[in-house]
């Protein structure tokens, strides 16, 4: 896989977000869907109602790529570029359900570390923020 | 066309005031009390918003009683869902985007034979001037029947657009499409819709 | 006749034997203007009378006096009263195995408090002879970073003494909180609001 070049996103100052934010955007994403998804405790990441809004991505990401667009329900990633020093900031939210095995917190904790380790190891950037909602608590009955 | 859909919706806002003794709250306030739990927030939402997914709902299914249920499980996902929803002026859009996507939902797994029972919907008439009264009455029933032969996405993309006033880029995240394609769809209804109105002239 | 020759060029895409889209007659229609082709071709003028017919039938439609039914909205609260109290999110403090605080800070953590009050009220329900009714969970203002929980009961008759079995309830929802969220109970108020007989519920 091609390591994207997180520094380059947005490179053209006054473009707005364009299909490579997105579609960076939606890589971003993909990793960190991955993260959570494996964390032990987490039952399903949960689509959040504006998750379905970036499904619109689809077409940027199938024409950049030539993959059907991944399943990134239940993560919202955000990727700024500072127009003046070109820092770029990954912020991460995750939305999830935890099974009940393990104490949320201890989960949520967890999948932040997962999520801040995988984004790091894929693109060198290490995310600013993972906020972690947990929806639900999958008790029995 | 377009002139004519601020009247429907002034007259769906007025006739879904809050109840008796409530001052009128813009979506956003309500949205908010609502998500902390305010349910008389929420009843004020209902209020407002009922009218017109039922009406999209009815027109889509031609059932009153698949447009009921549609409706109720619109609003009761709306309540369980709105910590998610992020911006709240925006709950009217989302009211559309889930009743819209119930009733695709609904009519692919209907029967086509089951497609139609256009004769429990086409009665409802209005009690003023009989004569405008029973004109608007014929004209609704013709085009109500000629909806129900279009595929349903595109009898979707003409309600949304031409009846509730929607927006092209709404109405193409709705339906999964581009504003252009939206365009390039309400223009075939339209036509297929005149074609079908014209024997009633 | 000319209605059959319209419908044929409709369905094929928009132009009209005269070379004018109906796309077009429409937006005219819509502004009204016309021009001088548009005054004395035929085409044209039996397209404008379909789209008249279908403008006309849309403004009935737009004013559409379907009506939902006058419980629905009763329906609809019920069901939403159903769902419980709802309200934002509570904060939690993200811990590693050992209950300590993740260091350092990787962002906000929080849960939804429907879920919380699911699983306080699971763990209130696993006491035999008790039954969980309302759950109210609000962070403890008293005991910083616990959860205040305030839930009424309803007792089994003859289940034993109701100062015992109150108490294994507030000690089990105290572990559930403990090992399902992840969080302390603070204070665990718990009122018994009914009895029910030994039958059933």
């Amino acid at each position: 896989m091609t390591t994207p070049d997180l520094d380059h996103i947005g490179g053209h100052p006054g473009d707005g977000p364009g299909d490579d934010r997105l579609v960076t955007q939606i890589r971003v994403a993909e990793v960190a869907a991955a993260a959570a998804r494996s964390t032990p405790g987490v039952a399903h990441l949960q689509q959040g109602l504006w998750g379905l809004v970036q499904q619109l991505g689809a077409e940027a990401w199938t024409r950049v790529t030539g993959r059907p667009r991944p399943d990134t329900a239940g993560t919202e990633v955000a990727v700024r570029v500072d127009p003046v020093t070109g820092a770029v900031t990954v912020t991460v939210d995750v939305m999830l359900v935890v099974d009940g095995r393990r104490p949320a917190a201890v989960v949520a904790g967890d999948v932040q570390r997962r999520i801040g380790g995988a984004v790091y190891a894929a693109f060198g950037v290490a995310p600013g923020r993972v906020s972690v909602h947990i929806t639900d608590v999958a008790v029995p009955g | 066309m377009s002139g004519a859909v601020p009247a429907g919706l002034d007259q769906a806002a007025t006739t879904g005031g809050p109840g008796p003794g409530a001052p009128v709250l813009d979506d956003a306030t309500l949205v908010a009390r609502a998500r902390d739990g305010d349910i008389r927030a929420f009843e004020q939402l209902v209020r407002r918003y009922q009218r017109r997914i039922y009406q999209l709902a009815l027109r889509m299914t031609a059932s009153r009683a698949d447009a009921e249920d549609i409706t109720q499980e619109v609003f009761v996902t709306a309540w369980r869902r709105l910590p998610e929803l992020r911006e709240d002026a925006a709950v009217v859009g989302w009211l559309y985007r889930t009743a819209t996507n119930r009733c695709l939902n609904l009519l692919r797994s209907r029967k086509p034979v089951a497609e139609m029972d256009e004769a429990t919907v086409a009665a409802d008439r209005p009690a003023d001037d009989p004569q405008r009264g029973a004109e608007n009455t014929a004209r609704r029933e013709a085009l109500v029947e000629a909806l129900g032969q279009l595929p349903p996405a595109q009898r979707a993309v003409w309600l949304l657009r031409e009846v509730h006033g929607r927006s092209y880029d709404e109405i193409a995240e709705l339906v999964d499409t581009t504003p252009d394609a939206v365009r390039g769809r309400l223009a075939r209804a339209r036509v297929q819709l005149a074609e079908r109105m014209t024997p009633w002239q | 006749m000319a209605v059959n020759e319209l419908g044929d060029h409709l369905r094929q895409g928009h132009p009209l034997p005269c070379g004018r889209l109906v796309e077009d007659v429409f937006d005219d229609l819509d502004r009204g203007r016309i021009d001088d082709h548009g005054r004395t071709c035929v085409h044209c003028a039996t397209a404008r009378r379909s789209l008249t017919t279908l403008m006309e039938a849309t403004r009935a439609l737009v004013d559409d006096p379907a009506e939902p039914p006058p419980n629905l909205l009763d329906r609809i609260m019920q069901a939403v009263r159903a769902e419980g109290r709802r309200g934002e999110a509570l904060p939690l403090v993200p811990i590693d195995d050992t209950g300590a605080a993740v260091v350092p800070d990787l962002g906000p953590v929080d849960i939804s408090r429907q879920a919380v009050a699911a699983v306080v009220r699971y763990a209130a329900d696993t006491v035999d002879g008790v039954r969980a009714r309302s759950c109210r969970v609000t962070v403890d203002d008293a005991d910083v970073g616990a959860l205040r929980i305030e839930m009424t009961l309803s007792l089994r008759y003859g289940a034993g003494p109701a100062n015992e079995l109150v108490e294994t309830v507030r000690a089990r929802i105290g572990s559930a909180l403990h090992g399902q969220v992840g969080v302390r109970a603070g204070a665990v108020d718990l009122e018994i609001v009914d009895v029910w007989p030994e039958e059933g519920p």
